[in-house]
């Protein structure tokens, strides 16, 4: 608990959620919250069961592999002692629940005098600010652009912009990486400006892996208000609104933009798990020290304590980021109240 | 004569797909002069609807556009009107009810944000004037507690009450002319006699004049004063109500009359049905476009087109044989 | 962001709509003298549309197609997609049938660290064939793309890791219309605990990403698997993961759909006169889920071999002496600079496949689901 308490930036962060989440819980009804709730708990059981089952079922021995030469039988047994790997496979994972219960990931294996909770507090926010910002870059480029493609949709305008979309909506990052380094080293061997290719904390280094994280997220983004944007578009209560001699402006803004918002808001809280993933690619190759590094050393390495950590906390973080979008789809659905 | 509220003159709306060049509307021509109540009957896919799109200007186009005829209102020509004479037109001096009112209503707004949004357009009003109206117009369609119910949202009201709101919306602003395509259609049939009398009432209130769009000949029975009847893109009888019940002259009206049930259809009798489809309306056969489906059809009937010619009072007819 | 999945309160939404279309009663109209026949639960605008639509299909052929015809004449007009998938299928003969031609094409030549073995086309243009007197070598008529740090012909590796693509796709995706169909269809039909207990999994998956799980999985039970299965172990095992992983969002979307088709009046129809259960999934529902499952499984196509690819770049896949155009890119990655062509050509040969596979899969989707798309 009293990791929480000095990670006062984490502390906000979850209490703001709280007050959001009771603040619509009144709104939209108990019920619900509470269900999705149940629902959270559910997610945390499964994936920490999975993760804990792998690394139950994964061959070779940590202990073995740790003390390598420095092997004795005692030694080993003291240390299996040590992880709790002398218990048979469920009180392991009884032992692990109740950590968790008491808000606590345990101690990383490779580093016993770490907890997870501070080895994941060193690389969280770097991967916070690499997802959030390219998450953010996305919405507000792909958004206007795919109300451009819906308005005038079925023009050369939109078939190219559907082409592009489709393009950069299918092309993985790793794709992209490599011509983007190979630009970057013909630049500087050219003596002409050019932005770094590894690492992370200057502008010059953070610039590209967000763009290039951004560029799915982006893409889709924009096939979807564009889809979402036509649906609308076709709705009666549309053709009330022309109906009524309101200026295309009003229409398209107000009536069209606030029905076709709200199939994007779901996807969101998804989209969230699709930037968690595109990190381990990114991180990787860029070299950035962000959560998805860690968590690759870490699984390399077997240092289990920190793998589920890593999972559980991504996991956590994708559930309430879906939560959150339905929330709010709430607030702004009327219609969801009732139904 | 006095002008004509709307005079519609040889209206053309053709929609453009790949299958071909589909004649929805080819050659109407009705009058409505100001406070009348004019139906305009026919089956479905016949271009009635197309035929109040196009009168709105609301036709989606592409594929969708009007390629020939006038539609005069008040003297000026819809077709030929710019983008802001259309804003101030809808809405303003002509208002159009549509069919479902489950999905004519922006789930996403109260219904008094909704009929508030037209007035405020139209009329100028500040915000709380506004809602004053919507409130007052809430409470003319006859939905209790007017005042508290502006707050709600479409899908707090029943299919019946979203179609007074529409007609709310459509008559806040005291429009010259109100389309109402299928209004009924989609309602409960004890529903569709409160609304329609609701709706003829308080034309008749706002003297304005409605264009009633239907398949149902009993609906035009009871609010209308003339009828146009429709068939392929175009009309083909208009006269007087009364005359269109008494003494049909088109073979395809006549038709349509003898599959009304009526009280004093025997026990047991079957219903005429029209025999055979509409036509297609990308290859429309060559002469009259009823001719397949038509009893008494001559050999001249399939190669020439009969226009619209007076027979009796007020009472026109495109047929060869009519009565 | 690739989500082929609508959430739930999306479906919630459509519920809604639904209720909006309640039919007034064909007896009400009847009674006021209705002039035409009035198909319950539809109303005239909709039968206003489906004329004018049937008018426009048919006046298109002249002649009445079924719906599977009438989508496989949509996809034949639709130049882009039938480009891509030609060019899908030339990238799979190729992969397949390459190797066997390239090698059997070339001479005699001097291979080895010393440069003293012979060998012909057979070894040096196979893909696990390490020429230790050629690393690193540029592109050349022996080795038109080239040869890897350890003398490996790209071209002969690149071919094998099509292969792999193309097989981890094929599995994926007989897990995923295998699973997904039944379960989604059971579920859908029937509800109850497995309709929860898909929900309850699908909210798991959605919060723990598929391609985590596949990595984890790779990780941890990979040497296990390359152990007792050898090579194949390793694409074994990454097909099952992301199978796994894969196959709820298609057993939502089929559950969707057969909740919709049960309350089909033809569904009805068919109990009515005393079908069996069985009879009605198998004759009734499976059929008609043949649109959404193939759209679904051809878009999914992409991620698979996306996911693929991502797991053998992080070193997790298919190990060396075996290929895969991730595995190429790791392994070539650190050289970039100076090697850039050991990079380009399995990177350009993915985003090819990935570009092809997409919008084919683009095209599909608009032929078989016309409404998603103007």
């Amino acid at each position: 608990m009293d990791q929480i308490l000095s990670n006062l930036p984490l502390l906000i962060v979850v209490v703001l959620l709280v007050g959001f989440l009771v603040y619509t819980g009144f709104h939209i009804g108990p019920r619900f919250l509470v269900r999705r709730i149940a629902g959270l708990v559910f997610v945390i059981l499964g994936v920490s069961f999975v993760t804990f089952i792998l690394g139950y079922l994964a061959p070779g021995d940590v202990v073995v592999n740790q003390l390598g030469v420095h092997y004795t039988v005692a030694g080993a047994r003291a240390l299996r002692h040590l992880y709790g790997l002398d218990l048979p496979w469920w009180q392991q994972y009884g032992n692990y629940l109740n950590q968790l219960l008491h808000f606590s990931l345990g101690r990383s294996w490779l580093t016993y005098s770490q907890t997870v909770w501070s080895i994941l507090s060193q690389f969280v926010p770097v991967s916070a600010t690499l997802g959030l910002s390219s998450l953010v870059l996305a919405a507000i480029l792909g958004i206007p652009l795919g109300m451009l493609a819906a308005v005038r949709s079925n023009t050369r305008y939109d078939t190219v912009i559907q082409t592009v979309a489709l393009a950069f909506y299918a092309l993985p990052s790793f794709v992209i990486i490599p011509f983007y380094a190979l630009a970057m080293v013909w630049l500087n061997y050219q003596g002409l400006p050019h932005l770094q290719v590894s690492g992370w904390g200057t502008w010059d280094t953070m610039l590209a892996p967000i763009v290039i994280t951004a560029i799915n997220s982006f893409a889709g983004y924009l096939r979807y208000t564009r889809t979402s944007v036509i649906e609308v578009l076709r709705q009666d209560y549309v053709r009330t609104a022309r109906a009524k001699g309101l200026s295309e402006r009003v229409v398209l803004w107000r009536h069209v933009f606030k029905n076709a918002l709200l199939p994007l808001i779901t996807i969101t809280g998804p989209s969230v798990g699709f930037v968690v993933t595109g990190l381990f690619i990114t991180e990787n190759l860029f070299n950035i020290p962000g959560i998805g590094q860690e968590a690759l050393n870490a699984i390399i390495s077997r240092d289990f304590p920190v793998v589920q950590g890593v999972t559980i906390l991504l996991a956590v973080t994708v559930a309430l980021m879906n939560l959150v979008t339905d929330v709010t789809y709430g607030l702004v659905d009327p219609r969801i109240k009732v139904a | 004569m006095a002008e004509r509220l709307l005079d519609v003159q040889h209206l053309q709306t053709h929609f453009f797909t790949r299958g071909g060049v589909v004649k929805s509307v080819e050659d109407v021509s009705f009058y409505i002069d100001e406070g009348e109540t004019l139906g305009l009957v026919g089956e479905s896919g016949c271009g009635k609807s197309v035929t109040s799109l196009s009168l709105m200007r609301l036709i989606e186009s592409p594929p969708g556009k009007i390629v020939g005829g006038k539609v005069l209102f008040q003297g000026d020509d819809i077709v030929q009107m710019d983008e802001e004479e259309l804003h101030k037109l809808r809405g303003g001096k002509i208002a159009m009810i549509f069919q479902d009112p489950m999905t004519s209503l922006n789930p996403l707004f109260s219904v008094g944000f909704q009929i508030a949004e037209a007035v405020k357009t139209h009329l100028k009003l500040d915000d709380r004037a506004a809602t004053d109206r919507a409130v007052q117009m809430l409470d003319l369609v006859r939905i209790p507690e007017a005042r508290r119910r502006i707050d709600h949202f479409p899908h707090e009201f029943s299919g019946g009450m979203r179609q007074r709101v529409m007609i709310a919306i459509a008559l806040s602003c005291n429009p010259k002319l109100l389309i109402a395509d299928e209004p009924t259609t989609a309602l409960d049939v004890t529903i569709q006699a409160q609304v329609l009398d609701l709706m003829k009432g308080l034309a008749q209130e706002f003297n304005t004049a409605t264009l009633l769009i239907t398949h149902d000949l009993g609906v035009v029975a009871g609010t209308c004063e003339r009828v146009a009847v429709m068939y392929a893109g175009r009309i083909v009888e208009t006269a007087p109500t009364r005359t269109v019940f008494k003494n049909p002259a088109h073979p395809y009206t006549q038709a349509l009359l003898n599959a009304v049930p009526r009280a004093d259809t025997p026990r047991g009798a079957k219903l005429a049905a029209i025999g055979g489809q509409p036509p297609n309306l990308v290859n429309l056969p060559k002469g009259c476009p009823f001719a397949p489906r038509c009893r008494k059809a001559q050999a001249r009937c399939r190669v020439e087109l009969p226009l619209l010619e007076t027979v009796g009072p007020n009472q026109q007819v495109a047929c060869f044989y009519p009565y | 962001m690739k989500i082929e999945e609508t959430p739930d309160n999306f479906q919630a939404l459509d519920t809604v709509g639904a209720v909006g279309n309640q039919p007034s009663t064909p007896e009400g109209i009847a009674a006021l003298g209705g002039t035409e026949q009035q198909t319950a639960g539809v109303t005239q605008a909709e039968l206003d549309r489906r004329a004018e639509t049937e008018t426009r299909e048919a006046t298109t052929e002249g002649q009445s197609l079924s719906p599977l015809q009438a989508s496989m004449r949509r996809l034949g007009r639709d130049r882009r997609a039938m480009f891509f998938m030609a060019l899908v299928l030339i990238l799979i003969v190729v992969s397949y049938v390459g190797p066997l031609v390239w090698t059997r094409v070339g001479p005699t030549i001097l291979t080895g660290a010393a440069g003293l073995d012979k060998s012909g086309p057979a070894s040096y243009h196979n893909y696990v064939f390490e020429d230790l007197s050629r690393q690193n070598a540029n592109s050349s008529s022996l080795h038109p793309f080239g040869t890897d740090a350890i003398g490996r012909d790209i071209l002969a590796r690149i071919m094998a890791g099509v292969n792999v693509s193309i097989e981890v796709a094929l599995l994926v995706e007989i897990m995923d219309i295998g699973l997904g169909v039944t379960i989604g269809t059971l579920a859908g039909y029937y509800g109850g605990w497995l309709a929860t207990f898909l929900d309850r999994f699908t909210d798991l998956m959605f919060a723990f990403p598929g391609l985590l799980f596949a990595i984890l999985a790779a990780a941890t039970l990979g040497p296990v698997f390359q152990s007792r299965l050898g090579l194949p172990g390793r694409l074994i095992l990454v097909s099952m993961a992301l199978g796994i992983s894969v196959w709820p969002f298609m057993a939502r979307l089929v559950r969707g759909q057969t909740l919709q088709l049960r309350e089909q009046q033809f569904i009805e129809a068919s109990r009515t006169v005393g079908s069996s259960n069985r009879h009605i999934i198998m004759s009734h529902i499976v059929p008609n889920l043949f649109n959404i499952v193939i759209v679904a499984a051809t878009l999914d196509v992409v991620n698979t071999i996306v996911s693929e690819a991502v797991i053998s770049l992080l070193g997790l896949g298919v190990q060396t002496p075996g290929s895969s155009l991730g595995l190429m890119i790791n392994d070539a990655a650190a050289v970039i600079a100076v090697y850039p062509w050991e990079v380009v050509w399995p990177t350009a040969v993915l985003a090819i496949l990935v570009l092809a596979f997409s919008f084919m899969g683009d095209g599909v989707q608009d032929a078989f689901n016309p409404r998603t798309k103007d």
